[in-house]
């Protein structure tokens, strides 16, 4: 299989908008049971959380040039530990991307297509997930360049006609600052997810970029979260916390000049392209990391058992998607032990192992046949 | 789960698999997709059967729910 390149500044946009389409669908309701007023605050906080996670991977990959945490984990810790780490991260990938595709579908039979069954709606999803994966990162990658204008599209459509019911939101940390930062720690289920750049690495093309362009890419979210936290806590005021879509309550509320009505059908039309984006991001992981792990020589066998993995984890112990939110701390927990808890602990032991410089004879070990076939993916 | 279901789970899954199987040129690859094909589709039959069995859900929970205490 040929091997693809990608620019740092695409990987920037995929990152971005994978989450862009489910920060709009779920973050408010998520943060703003914990953080209230304060709820446009938290995701200043939660940058620290991103940035730390992003620095971890890439510092990783630097160290190991080329290769993914399937690939390192067995050099750092051993083959053992080190399979079964790597099985623990692609477990998390499993785990939330499916519970995101099941939210969104949950989403859609609720506000919309209300007869369908969520899993004709999330096989319809994989399927076309798995046919982009199928095409390669690099298309992908130019799916997600192609769609970017989307959520400032979604933005401006939803808040634009509401600025004149707009007020500051007022007092600041009126419960102190523990209520932000609480909800920073809720909304490290978004920033978590950019750790799943450790699979994309070893396909860009120009290394030196990818810091700037991965601090872009977190910034702009953090960005992005506080535009919406801001508007809908401005808008909602304390009913914020009652809704479950916010955004989508809004978009429902907003028209242009009393001409354009109904504006939540172009909502949901941007947000099923953002949602395939950020369901096909995280299953790209899945299918290269299981590959990596059996060590084949491509990606195309494991396709479509992770797709059918992925809806079946969907639905799996799940009676709604809202089951899971009932211990609010529980996934944001579990995902800061995957994403950098995870990367922190294997950089330390590196560091350890191999100092603070890793000469070139050690980073570049002479590769098995296996390994090598892995590699390539 | 009704013998449609059951049945309805089979034939994608055939269907899938053909899809793919012929593809398939390594016989590491074909290994590895055959096992996961069979497991992926008795872990689907086993879900459609008890749709409340505990799943990756539960096993989150319980495992990092031990080590927090909610504060709802």
């Amino acid at each position: 299989m040929p091997k693809t390149f990608i620019s740092a500044f695409q990987l920037c946009v995929l990152m971005f908008l994978s989450l862009m389409g489910t920060a709009f669908l779920t973050e408010v309701s998520s943060a703003a049971p914990t953080a209230g007023h304060d709820l446009w605050v938290a995701p200043i906080w939660g940058l620290a959380g991103g940035l730390l996670c992003i620095f971890s991977w890439i510092s990783l990959h630097n160290r190991y040039p080329g290769m993914s945490l399937v690939q390192y984990a067995d050099r750092i810790v051993g083959p053992v530990v080190g399979k079964l780490l790597s099985l623990l991260f692609l477990f998390y990938v499993t785990y939330a991307t499916a519970y995101m595709l099941r939210q969104f579908c949950d989403f859609i039979n609720i506000s919309f297509l209300m007869r369908t069954p969520p899993i004709a709606l999330a096989f319809c999803l994989i399927l076309l997930s798995a046919i982009i994966i199928r095409c390669g990162v690099e298309v992908l990658c130019r799916l997600a360049v192609f769609f970017l204008p989307f959520p400032f599209l979604l933005c401006a459509l939803i808040f634009w006609p509401l600025y004149k019911d707009l007020k500051p939101i007022l007092p600041l940390f009126e419960n102190g600052l523990l209520p932000s930062l609480q909800g920073a720690f809720v909304l490290q289920t978004w920033y978590a997810m950019f750790s799943l750049i450790t699979f994309y690495l070893p396909s860009v093309g120009r290394n030196q970029k990818i810091k700037g362009w991965s601090v872009t890419s977190t910034v702009m979210l953090c960005l992005m979260l506080v535009i919406v936290n801001w508007h809908v806590a401005s808008f909602l005021r304390h009913a914020t916390e009652l809704y479950l879509y916010p955004v989508m309550v809004i978009s429902r509320y907003s028209s242009f000049s009393e001409f354009f009505e109904h504006l939540e059908s172009i909502a949901m039309m941007v947000w099923v392209v953002l949602v395939i984006i950020r369901v096909s991001y995280g299953y790209y992981c899945l299918a290269t990391g299981m590959g990596q792990w059996f060590k084949l020589p491509d990606l195309k066998p494991v396709v479509i058992p992770m797709g059918m993995l992925l809806l079946i984890f969907s639905f799996w112990g799940m009676q709604s998607s809202l089951q899971v939110t009932i211990n609010r701390w529980i996934v944001p927990a579990f995902y800061i032990a995957c994403a950098i808890v995870l990367p922190l602990l294997l950089l330390l032991v590196d560091l350890f192992r191999r100092g603070i410089h890793p000469n070139k004879k050690a980073t570049e070990p002479s590769l098995s046949k296996d390994e090598a076939e892995g590699a390539a993916l | 789960m009704s013998i449609t279901g059951l049945i309805y789970i089979s034939v994608v899954t055939a269907g899938l698999f053909l899809l793919q199987w012929k593809q398939l040129r390594d016989p590491k690859s074909k290994a590895v997709f055959a096992a996961l094909m069979v497991v992926m589709w008795a872990l689907a039959v086993v879900v459609a059967y008890d749709p409340t069995l505990p799943g990756p859900y539960q096993l989150v929970e319980t495992v990092i729910g031990a080590w927090i205490r909610d504060s709802n």
